[in-house]
């Protein structure tokens, strides 16, 4: 066996019977393996359990949808609405021309379309919501709407800037929660 | 909204019955147990997402991002395999699928790529920084050995994650282990 092979098959983590013979009276080659053994034991001993360096729950929790149907006061939803927007509009400064991923793609026409829908669904309910409750509701839609708008045009110039993918993923899904809640509204409106 | 107290972290290692009633009581909105949940695990999930993703700043956007899709994915957990290894599966699967981790944030300067070719390095020092060395490895090169060398993937584990052939994992390895040693060197 020659050193390249050696070489290739130590590089691959793999193990026959000539490399151990090769290896016998080659000192070189038994030099890389021992390199390759020691990279081997240092991963293995590298800590099982890293802690972040701050307390990253908040913002998860931030994040996170109630799985209750009861709604959040209305400050809450304004309040949601506005850091969507205000996001956005800082996240939408860097600009770079780039295709956008075909998945990408179809994930933000599925939300648009799911949108669209629960949309439809609330402009059939209007009448049973109460007026007061649906003004609420149609500003912070037009907040979020902006935001989405603005984001989409960042996007098309950046396809590969995540924070301007996750500033439309919290603002479409913050949409569809939106509309969700008017649709489980009755007359007597918001909280 | 969740008024946020700091929750001790219980032991990783809980009764099956602890964990199974936490998911459930998660997986019904209550906030509280999936604290619970997140500081039981948030230890496990970092070290991948930061390993993975090279960059302290991204490996905390990635820890959220897990929790974030476990919140919303509880249900899905059915107790044939360890909550644990379902999470880690899970943030497996978020990482490699999040654009940080191929993004051109990310896409720093390769400086591993540029000493192919070179002599051959002299040995290894024995006390070894590897996380450091980590974080000069290509993205590819780089998820695939902590897929392999520190999460204990196989090829095919591997290249069913990534959504890549066993070959290219294989070669992705090679790459790795080559350029970490002359790294080291």
């Amino acid at each position: 066996m020659k050193c390249e092979e050696a070489a290739l098959i130590l590089l691959d983590g793999d193990s026959e019977p000539a490399l151990t013979a090769h290896l016998a009276g080659c000192a070189e080659c038994r030099a890389l393996a021992d390199d390759l053994a020691r990279i081997e034991r240092a991963a293995a001993d590298l800590p099982r359990e890293v802690q972040p360096t701050r307390d990253l729950f908040p913002g998860i929790a931030a994040r996170i949808r109630p799985r209750t149907s009861r709604w959040a006061p209305a400050r809450w939803l304004v309040a949601a609405a506005m850091l969507v927007g205000v996001t956005s509009w800082t996240t939408a400064r860097v600009l770079r021309p780039d295709p956008a991923p075909t998945a990408e793609i179809a994930w933000d026409a599925q939300m648009r379309a799911a949108s669209a829908e629960l949309r439809g669904a609330l402009e059939a309910r209007r009448a049973d919501l109460d007026p007061a409750t649906l003004a609420t509701v149609e500003q912070n839609l037009a907040v979020i709407d902006d935001a989405i708008a603005e984001t989409r045009a960042a996007l098309d110039a950046d396809p590969e800037d995540r924070r301007l993918r996750q500033a439309l993923d919290r603002a479409n899904e913050q949409k569809i929660s939106l509309l969700r809640r008017a649709l489980a509204l009755d007359r007597s409106g918001l909280e | 909204m969740h008024a946020h107290a700091r929750i001790p972290s219980p032991s990783p290692s809980a009764p099956v019955a602890d964990v199974r009633a936490l998911v459930d009581r998660a997986a019904a909105g209550d906030l509280t147990a999936f604290e619970v949940i997140y500081r039981m695990h948030v230890g496990r999930v970092h070290a991948v997402s930061l390993r993975m993703a090279g960059d302290p700043s991204a490996a905390d956007d990635l820890t959220q991002e897990v929790f974030v899709r476990a919140w919303e994915q509880l249900g899905s957990w059915r107790g044939d395999a360890a909550f644990a290894t379902w999470l880690h599966r899970l943030a497996v699967n978020v990482i490699l699928g999040d654009r940080r981790a191929t993004g051109r944030r990310l896409a720093r300067v390769e400086p591993m790529d540029d000493i192919e070719g070179e002599s051959a390095p002299t040995a290894v020092d024995p006390g070894i920084d590897l996380e450091r060395a980590l974080g000069t490895l290509p993205i590819k090169a780089r998820q695939v050995f902590v897929l392999s060398q520190i999460e204990g993937l196989d090829h095919a584990e591997i290249a069913d994650a990534m959504g890549t052939s066993v070959g290219t994992a294989k070669s992705q390895l090679h790459r790795a282990r080559d350029l970490l040693r002359r790294f080291l060197s």
